[in-house]
């Protein structure tokens, strides 16, 4: 296998250029194992970092033509380089080298299954400018066939003012001075045989080792290059008015250019771009719908950025050490985003914050944890997170982050830059970090302030949904959870289990016979969003979970069909990192290992997996990229569990366990009123619910069932009404149906009623009536329940209801009601936390002597809850008063053994206390 | 009753000079004068925001809070707190207040002499202290004085009557009739005037006072020789009956109320003193209870908290020795302090009740 290939032998159809004979044997086995297997090279090899981390997300072929229709031909500016750096990568090649056929068995399942995943049209879609002339490219080709039509290589004219009398700066390489120094473009001839190494076939290919190409790999600040923003990192420079240039020649034609004058610069553009670049591509896609995906691939977003410009926010790190030395303006600021008006007078009073901090720890001994401030008309809370000497710095207005949910906020974004940098210190004070924490807090700002421009859901009512919930379950420490059938979970833990065993194939010690590179320390599973299976100890899992959430990965999944995603990062596991306590006490010691978080994703599917380099596999060296085999092992493990997909979705159709209501079933609409001369709505009675349950209209909406057509009329129903006038407030009287002619006629309006609901199951057989005794949550002969949510810390997991639950509830009152639920969760949370916080400062006994201890437990508040009054939004007759309707919203805390926190929304006529429900909650979950 | 725990600390800077005009401090460790270095920090703070453009409204740590008020650009009042408690802001306009009705907005905006002008305020003191050891308890919650009105009826039509007629005698609006322990029985109407007053007591029969914020005339003597015999002296048995009102008609298993009149800046409260059993709270904690209730309600459900629940009509939250529940209204809030595992569906007819009892129809 080694030596020399014939192009042929790399599949003559795709390369249509010689290669040229590769010099050391090292360069030709990298080279070889990639192209052994060219039909599965991966197509994130090329966004691989310098430093190993891998962020690659390519969309389903469907979503990305929605994505190139309604591109739009202007060239946005030029920080296109924000989120991945476009430097040459280092692959470890010596993982590779033994590994000649680690890829055939994934091959041969993926075509059975059909499912290779393919190379996506981006590479080759059109960039706007430019024409299509000269040499096909190998990459560009195969896209082209993907597309149906023969791209060819893309070159670009780009037109910059030069002035020889002045130049930019006097680059150190001597080779490219001019082309730095008049120009502006920074190519450095090492980077490029860097890269000729790995990119060998590539680059190697095309032009001799001499003539390299000149590769632009930085643009001087403030040059014509950095101004004109079409040139682009990663672009090639090939011909200067019309002369070919390349590194050999490219300082001769530079320096014949007289004086001032403008020069025409072709630039070939793509053919070697890494990733990053090609995915800059997509900015001229301005879709609205694809915000998320814009800003995920690092893209500027310039139209979300200047929606929340006039927004006072900022993030700052501030050092309280000054080195009196230098005193450099701004020397404290160690890092600041963003750069905006509003943000600068935050900025401005930074000494502010430097001083509170500095004072208030020494008068009361105590950190400071916020400060309020009124600017631009806005009350503006700033949150601080102090550590050692440095101090981290979130300000955001109250009304769009109330204060509690602000200082939940910073500590999950200090968690989670802990996670993915090991400490604030590393994340802020490296150079190289800056354009990355600017995407972090582009994202995070995003997310803050405006969370419903991220989430592109089909239906406005998820729409909704997610929006009202956003601000309340991005900051709660669990993971969504979907309960799934026994047998299903049965699979998935298999699959997981098999995965983490690690002992197959490449995978086992045995078959390379050296100790593994990695050992899985566990994996967890989502599907569109939802945690369905864990294998990850409950810290691990919510540091992912913290992580997928910031990227918005979940709702990414759960919304878009992913072609393949594909994360690597080395992590830092406060965990793992830092053992606990009792951890030492047992005498075991965390081993001095490395991890590594390896996400892969597939359509809905998303696999993350820890890994841990060092303990019993081997030890890493440098920054290792991303592993092939566990790669694709991860991605084999999602096909396999391809089957499962049809249950889940199955599950997510079916009816709510346990069963809700729609708010507006327990008021009779508006329009009725006008429609029906018959009866009244208020005053027609519960008598009517059997005979309109016989509307196959109303089952239908909600059950899609047909077998429930037939049913007989409920004995049970006529039983249970009296039971429940004489029981429930005078409000329960109002609470009927509409009328059932209404809702057959009125096809648009149907709603179904919560006593069909009750009834249909009821009636089903008496197996089924059991079931629904038992999975009902609230008692009385009707199900009352509307919303709910809880939170299981032990596990780090929450359930509430599905999208597609709320959706199939619909109503009109219903989302008021949601969105009043989700508010009210934010401050019966809020009021949890501070109990906590007092518990906890009770127990470590270091309570401030201010405080009696008598006091103390006055603000324990175990169970909070609220009553609201609602009537519909519509109401158009004059005469009566509109009807109302009254509901709780309750959260309840439970401390032992593990804190749970159960939150539930339900109509006044319920009975029974809310602890009820939430142990009833955590049955269900629990099974 | 012994005060609930906590430090509060009033500090008054001329905002100009940064010199401190009175600092008035209560509870809390016995500690000396806060360091001149500290509260010129705290200061400088504020007047650095200011000259940014940025106010800075407070700060708080685990422990404790803090508050800035910029009043006309001349006086900076600075609260540090360490008490549980709503907003200090409320406090500080509060104080700010106390010392316009003594000394007058003309005096305060702008200092003319920081010298003077901290010798006059000593008058205040009185006052602002009043506002930090709140007699009632509420005082310095912006809350408004507390008070027992009268039940409707003959007597308190004639008593109300006879005061305003009483205080226009006097040449002013403003008057207050105070029955047992200092609570307001009967007011006028309710303001704040801008121009310094002079503050009025009287002790018409024993435990019934009458207050008043006049001019400097009449002078006392007419007041006192002509004025009241002349008014009060006719209706001396109700007034009797202002000393010791009856207590009011509350359902069974109410501990302690709250009863703030948002509009009339009025607080109306009690606590019940039976009802001591295992389990339940001892009446002597009740008030500190409901002081912790209002702190963990107003913010979350008052407009002026911030945050709120618009459509909110009642709320509770439970502990493990008592249940406290609020009824939200637009014009009023009604705390209600019941045994623990009080049931959630009586809490609302609950209140209603006590609602009914307080303010007789």
């Amino acid at each position: 296998m080694k030596g020399p290939r014939a192009p042929a032998m790399f599949g003559a159809g795709r390369y249509s250029i010689p290669r040229p004979v590769t010099r050391n044997l090292e360069d030709l086995d990298s080279v070889q194992s990639v192209l052994l297997h060219s039909d599965l090279e991966p197509e994130w090899l090329d966004g691989v970092q310098k430093n190993g981390e891998l962020f690659y997300l390519e969309l389903s072929e469907s979503e990305e033509e929605i994505l190139l229709q309604n591109s739009c031909p202007e060239m946005p500016a030029v920080n296109h380089v924000r989120f991945r750096e476009n430097e040459a990568e280092v692959i470890q090649e010596g993982s590779r080298k033994e590994r000649k056929y680690e890829l055939k068995k994934l091959t041969k399942i993926l075509k059975k299954k059909n499912l290779l995943p393919k190379h996506s049209g981006k590479k080759g879609s059109g960039s706007c400018n430019v024409h299509s002339t000269g040499p096909t490219s190998i990459l560009k080709h195969q896209s082209a066939q993907k597309m149906g039509v023969i791209v060819q290589q893309k070159y670009k004219d780009v037109y910059v003012y030069v002035n020889p009398r002045k130049l930019y700066s006097a680059g150190e390489d001597e080779q490219h001075r001019l082309l730095e120094a008049l120009v502006g473009i920074v190519h450095q001839s090492s980077w490029s045989s860097r890269r000729a190494e790995k990119q060998g076939r590539k680059d190697k290919v095309v032009r001799g080792i001499g003539e390299e190409k000149l590769v632009v790999h930085g643009l001087v600040p403030g040059s014509s290059a950095m101004k004109m923003g079409r040139i682009l990192i990663g672009d090639a420079l090939v011909a200067v008015n019309d002369v070919d240039v390349n590194s050999e020649n490219i300082e001769r034609v530079l320096s014949c250019i007289p004086g001032p004058m403008q020069v025409k610069l072709t630039f070939e553009t793509s053919i070697f771009e890494p990733e990053g670049t090609s995915q800059q591509r997509y900015k001229q896609a301005q879709s609205s719908m694809n915000n998320l995906v814009r800003l995920l691939w690092g893209e500027d977003g310039t139209d979300l950025q200047q929606a929340i410009q006039d927004v006072p926010h900022i993030v700052m790190f501030l050092t309280m050490k000054l080195d009196s030395e230098t005193s450099k303006d701004e020397q404290e600021i160690l890092y600041q985003y963003p750069i905006s008006e509003a943000s600068q007078k935050l900025k401005s009073v930074r000494g502010i914050f430097l001083t509170l901090s500095d004072i208030l720890e020494s008068v009361t001994g105590t950190q400071i944890i916020s400060s309020s401030l009124f600017l631009c008309g806005k009350l503006v809370q700033v949150v601080y997170w102090k550590e050692s000497d440095k101090l981290l710095v979130i300000g955001l207005p109250e009304e769009n982050v109330p204060l509690p949910q602000l200082r939940n906020m910073i500590e999950d974004v200090v968690r989670t830059l802990k996670f993915m940098y090991s400490s604030l210190d590393s994340a802020f004070c490296q150079v190289e970090n800056v354009s990355r924490l600017d995407h972090f807090f582009n994202l995070f700002f995003q997310r803050a302030l405006q969370p419903a421009k991220l989430k592109s859901n089909a239906s406005p009512s998820a729409q909704h949904y997610d929006t009202c919930s956003a601000l309340f379950l991005d900051n709660l420490p669990g993971l969504r959870w979907l309960t799934l059938p026994q047998e299903i979970k049965m699979e998935i833990d298999t699959a997981l289990s098999d995965l983490e065993a690690a002992d197959f194939a490449e995978l086992s010690e045995d078959y390379y016979d050296m100790r593994r590179l990695y050992m899985i320390m566990g994996s967890c599973l989502f599907y569109k969003g939802y945690l369905i299976g864990n294998h990850l100890p409950k810290e691990d899992l919510i540091d992912i979970g913290l992580y997928c959430r910031h990227y918005c990965l979940l709702p990414l999944a759960a919304e878009q069909k992913i072609g393949q995603l594909v994360i690597w990062r080395e992590v830092f596991p406060h965990h793992h990192i830092q053992p606990c306590e009792d951890s030492s006490f047992t005498g075991y010691r965390e081993p001095e290992a490395r991890y590594f978080l390896l996400i892969v994703g597939l359509r809905h599917f998303m696999l993350c997996v820890l890994l841990e380099a060092g303990g019993c596999a081997s030890k890493a060296i440098g920054n290792p990229g991303p592993d092939c085999i566990y790669v694709d092992q991860v991605k084999a493990t999602i096909l396999q569990l391809e089957g499962i997909d049809a249950s889940i979705e199955e599950r997510l159709d079916s009816p709510s366990i346990p069963p809700l209501s729609c708010a507006d079933w327990f008021l009779p609409a508006t329009r009725d009123k006008v429609e029906s001369s018959t009866t009244s709505p208020i005053l027609s009675k519960l008598q009517n619910t059997s005979k309109s349950v016989t509307t196959p209209a109303s089952k239908r909406s909600l059950f899609g069932d047909s077998s429930l057509m037939t049913r007989k009329p409920s004995p049970t129903r006529n039983s249970g009404g009296p039971d429940h006038g004489t029981e429930g407030p005078a409000e329960d009287e109002s609470s009927n149906p509409q009328s059932v002619v209404d809702q057959v006629t009125r096809k648009k309006h149907t709603l179904p009623n919560p006593f069909h609901l009750g009834n249909l199951k009821k009636n089903l057989s008496e197996k089924d009536t059991e079931l629904l005794n038992t999975i009902k949550l609230t008692s009385g002969p009707e199900n009352t329940l509307f919303h709910y949510l809880f939170l299981e810390t032990m596990q780090g997991i929450f359930i509430t209801p599905t999208h597609k639950e709320v959706e199939q509830l619909g109503g009109s009152i219903h989302p008021q009601l949601i969105e009043n639920f989700y508010r009210c969760c934010l401050s019966i949370r809020s009021i949890f936390q501070q109990s906590m916080r007092k518990e906890k400062k009770k127990k470590t006994g270091s309570g401030i002597s201010d405080f009696s201890e008598a006091d103390e437990d006055l603000d324990l508040v175990r169970e909070h809850g609220i009553l609201f009054e609602c009537s519909p939004d519509n109401w158009t007759d004059a005469k009566k008063p509109p009807p109302t309707m009254n509901y709780w919203v309750v959260g309840r805390l439970i401390l032992h053994p593990k804190p749970q926190e159960c939150y539930v929304c339900f109509h006044d006529s319920v009975t029974e206390a809310a602890v009820e429900l939430a142990f009833k909650l955590s049955f269900g979950l629990a099974t | 009753m012994p005060e609930e725990g906590g430090a509060l600390c009033l500090l008054c800077l001329a905002a100009g000079s940064g010199l401190p005009l009175f600092c008035r401090t209560r509870g809390g460790p016995p500690r000396p004068q806060l360091p001149f270095s500290l509260i010129g920090s705290l200061h400088a703070v504020h007047v650095f925001g200011a000259g940014a453009g940025v106010a800075l409204r407070g700060a708080a740590t685990p422990t404790t809070r803090l508050a800035w008020g910029g009043y006309g650009q001349s006086i900076t009042l600075i609260a540090l707190s360490s008490a549980p408690g709503p907003a200090l802001s409320r406090l500080l306009d509060s104080a700010f207040s106390a010392m316009v009705l003594v000394l007058g907005l003309d005096e305060l905006v702008p200092i003319r002499n920081v010298e003077r002008l901290k010798r006059e305020l000593r008058s205040c003191f009185g006052l602002i202290d009043a506002l930090l050891v709140p007699g009632g308890g509420w005082g310095g919650w912006g809350l408004g004085p507390p008070s027992r009105p009268l039940p409707p009826g003959p007597p308190r039509d004639l008593l109300q009557e006879r005061l305003e007629r009483f205080a226009g005698a006097a040449q002013t609006g403003l008057g207050c009739l105070l029955g047992g322990r200092g609570r307001v029985v009967l007011a006028t109407p309710h303001c704040s005037p801008t121009v310094p007053h002079r503050l009025l007591l009287l002790e018409l029969v024993p435990g019934v006072g009458v207050a008043l914020l006049c001019g400097p005339l009449p002078p006392l003597q007419l007041i006192c020789t002509q004025l009241v015999p002349r008014f009060w002296g006719p209706v001396l048995e109700q007034l009797r009956g202002c000393a010791h009102p009856p207590p009011e008609p509350l359902p069974p298993g109410v501990l302690a109320y709250l009863l703030i009149h948002r509009q009339h800046g009025r607080t109306q409260s009690g606590v019940v003193t039976g009802g001591a059993q295992d389990g339940v709270l001892p009446p002597q904690r009740r008030g500190a209870a409901l002081r912790h209730l209002y702190a963990l309600v107003a913010p979350q459900y008052c407009a002026e908290g911030g945050g709120g629940a618009p459509g909110a009509g009642l709320c509770y939250a439970a502990l493990p020795t008592h249940t406290g529940c609020a009824l939200l209204r637009p014009d009023l809030l009604l705390l209600l302090l019941l045994p623990p595992r009080a049931p959630r569906p009586r809490l609302r007819p609950l209140a209603l009740r006590v609602l009914r009892a307080l303010r007789p129809p």
